[in-house]
């Protein structure tokens, strides 16, 4: 048999779940075939070998002519791909025995074995690297031993032969290389070939001026120019609560920063703003902040309020500092007016404690309040009044209080008087109905007919008492009237009072007179006479001594009345209170 | 309307006044017509003729000497006579208080067997028991000036 193919790799993707892979060259022997499982992404290589492991396979078709497969116990996975490639043995195994027979097949199985082998050495040539048949390389070979190639690249010489070549890179290292100011830096690097070192240099700047504009300052702590370039405190303590004021020339000593100092008062705010002094070309000290409050125009200079903030306390004299200034934003608008305190007469304050303090509304009896979120409204609303519950009442017209059938709406004076006046119907009959007061029933409204009131009144009716009815005050048939109860011995008939400046008290009763007599000596005169003169005088004395009295010379129109110290001598009485009983 | 007063004179010749009532004054028309007719209810006709109707401004302001007003035409004045007999009264009142009380020194000097004292107070009690007659009261004209006079010898009165 002839070979007519040059075929002696098949390669496939794996699925996870084929486990046969063809091969379409001719083997003699299964141990011919080496299998490689490839991983995709990474490039590993693993050559798996015949057996029944999870990683083993075995082969069907050897020794035919179109080949077999290799069997996986476990099918590659789909980031897998499978290789099966021919490698035969460099072996020859036919042995020809002389004066024997020279069979075609066992020659021609040499002959295709041998021709395997060419096709492997070809395919293994294919993938070698060598130089055109155009061109020419006169030693492929590298003769520097192992030692010498460590470490190092393969290339060509001059001659465009073969070599083991430096250049390998084993390490890098960086470095700061200085500058000088006001001159570009300069980098470096430098390769040591035997260990393969790569040093950098790499050029830095020098440390940079405080930002700002540079002045020096002075100790001095006078209120006056400091001079081109300089600025001064009016108190060399910064910290210390005693320097107000910054003193800065109109010059830094090359340009005019008048106009930049006098912008520090732009804001509108109490704060205009905060400058900052740093020592150049180092700023963490001197570094002092000064709140700015105001500015002040000066000749040749600018005075600067301001109030220590931080910083150091103090800087040294002809010290280079750098001063810059934020500018603080304008003030903002004011706040409404708002009332922190809410105040009841007799009751607690409601007062706005924090910013996140609540008010609280509570309805009380007879009011809602509801809230609208998304309009912000708060509503207070009555609740409708009713007999079970207080609230808003609306007021009754006068129609409706002529009407006497709404149960939901108040009367008012008007409404009642409007009502009132529009009855029609005058004329009282004895079924209409009154309306009292129970004086024996705590004043309880009552209802009755007329008639029922008419029926309470005796039918022979009640005359007026006689005057010797009055005086004998003992009847229960007949009525007191006015101008007889003054007949009734138990009325007081004459009462009042003197001073002793010769007045008588206003309200006086049943007296014409009192006659001052002497030193007290008094004579009380009647308006009306007393029937007899057997009537019961009483008076007392309001002085500050005692005093007793005594009544004589007593007459149906007068009495007599005497006044007396404990002495028993006449003495006035300061005020004399009198009352009279009897039968007029 | 300020407040009157009717004065009169009594048979004894002393004075008197009416303090008339308002309320008897309120049933006339007029308040002369009420008083008049108050002298006719309450003055004895056998003095009415006396009567006269003054403000109770006229009345002296000290009742002090009450006993010793009499009426003139135009206002109550004290008939000073009657006021100095009073005003003496009131001294002797106080010495016969004073003289209790120098009694009872003049006890208590016996008892010490001092004589000095005992003199003292003999002397003292004799210059009391002279007041009524040596202390002078012809210079006061009214009420008030009498009253001002009071002999250094006595203690200061009470408000009587």
């Amino acid at each position: 048999m002839t070979i007519s193919t040059t075929t002696l790799k098949n390669t496939a993707n794996g699925n996870g779940s084929t486990t046969s892979f063809a091969y379409t060259f001719k083997v003699f022997a299964e141990t011919e075939l080496t299998v490689i499982v490839r991983t995709t992404a990474t490039g590993a290589e693993s050559v798996r070998a015949i057996g029944t492991g999870s990683t083993n396979y075995s082969v069907t078709g050897v020794g035919e002519t179109s080949g077999g497969n290799v069997v996986f116990v476990t099918a590659p996975t789909s980031a897998e791909t499978v290789t099966i490639i021919r490698n035969s043995a460099l072996t020859q195994g036919t042995d020809y025995q002389p004066a024997t027979n020279f069979p075609a097949a066992s020659h021609e199985e040499a002959l295709d074995k041998l021709t395997h082998i060419v096709q492997e050495l070809d395919e293994e040539m294919g993938r070698t690297v060598k130089v055109s048949r155009s061109t020419t390389i006169s030693s492929s070979e590298i003769t520097d031993d192992a030692d010498t190639r460590a470490s190092k690249l393969l290339g060509f010489d001059s001659d465009g032969d073969l070599e083991s070549t430096t250049g390998r890179v084993s390490s890098v290292s960086v470095s700061n290389v200085a500058t000088s100011s006001g001159s570009p830096g300069t980098a470096t690097a430098s390769f040591t070939t035997s260990s393969g070192a790569l040093a950098l240099g790499i050029p830095i700047g020098q440390t940079g001026m405080a930002a700002g504009v540079s002045l020096q300052y002075s100790t001095t702590t006078t209120d006056a120019d400091p001079g081109a370039g300089f600025f001064r405190t009016n108190n060399t303590n910064l910290s210390g609560g005693s320097c107000t004021q910054l003193y800065i020339q109109d010059s830094d000593g090359s340009n005019t920063i008048t106009d930049w100092v006098q912008s520090w008062d732009d804001s509108t705010s109490t704060t205009k703003g905060f400058v900052t002094i740093c020592g150049n070309p180092n700023h963490v000290s001197p570094f002092v902040v000064f709140r700015v409050t105001a500015i002040t125009d000066a000749t040749n200079y600018t005075k600067v309020t301001v109030v220590y903030v931080a910083g150091s306390s103090s800087i040294s004299n002809s010290a280079e500092c750098s001063l810059s200034f934020t500018r603080a934003g304008d003030k903002g608008s004011d706040a409404d007016n708002v009332f922190k305190t809410i105040s009841v007469s007799g009751q607690d304050d409601v007062v706005a404690d924090a910013v996140t303090d609540t008010l609280t509304l509570a309805a009380g009896e007879g009011v809602d309040i509801t809230t609208t979120a998304g309009t912000d409204t708060i509503t207070f609303a009555g609740e409708d009044t009713s007999v079970t519950n207080k609230g808003v009442v609306e007021l009754a017209t006068t129609a409706e209080t002529t009407t006497g059938t709404d149960t939901a709406r108040a009367v008012t004076p008007a409404g009642l008087h409007g009502a009132l006046a529009g009855l029609t119907d005058t004329t009282i009959t004895t079924s209409d109905t009154v309306i009292f007061a129970d004086a024996t029933d705590s004043n309880a409204l009552k209802e009755d007919t007329v008639q029922g009131i008419l029926d309470l009144v005796p039918s022979s009716g009640l005359s007026a008492a006689s005057v010797a009815e009055m005086e004998a005050a003992s009847s229960n048939t007949v009525a007191v009237t006015p101008g007889r109860i003054t007949r009734s011995p138990l009325v007081l008939k004459v009462a009042g009072a003197f001073e002793n400046d010769g007045s008588l008290m206003t309200s006086t009763i049943g007296v014409s007179s009192v006659s001052d007599n002497g030193t007290g000596t008094f004579e009380i005169n009647f308006s009306t006479n007393f029937g007899s003169t057997y009537f019961t005088p009483v008076a007392t004395a309001h002085g500050t001594a005692a005093r007793s009295i005594v009544f004589d010379a007593r007459s149906t129109s007068d009495v007599d009345v005497y006044v007396f110290d404990a002495a028993g001598s006449a003495a006035d009485p300061g005020n004399c209170y009198f009352h009279i009983q009897g039968d007029q | 309307m300020g407040k009157k007063n009717i004065t009169f004179t009594k048979s004894d010749g002393s004075m008197a006044f009416l303090m008339p009532s308002e309320k008897f004054l309120e049933q006339y028309e007029t308040e002369e017509a009420g008083l008049n007719a108050l002298i006719q209810k309450d003055i004895p006709e056998a003095l009415r003729s006396s009567a006269k109707i003054v403000e109770n401004s006229a009345l002296p302001v000290s009742r002090k000497f009450r006993n010793a007003w009499k009426q003139n035409d135009t206002a109550v004045v004290e008939d000073m006579t009657k006021a100095r007999a009073i005003h003496l009264d009131r001294i002797r009142e106080y010495r016969n208080a004073e003289l209790v009380k120098e009694d009872v020194n003049y006890q208590r000097a016996l008892e010490a067997n001092d004589a000095d004292a005992q003199s003292a107070v003999a002397t003292k009690k004799q210059t009391l028991r002279d007041l009524p007659a040596t202390f002078n009261l012809s210079g006061a004209t009214n009420g008030a000036e009498l009253d001002a006079l009071w002999p250094s010898e006595l203690p200061e009165r009470a408000d009587d």
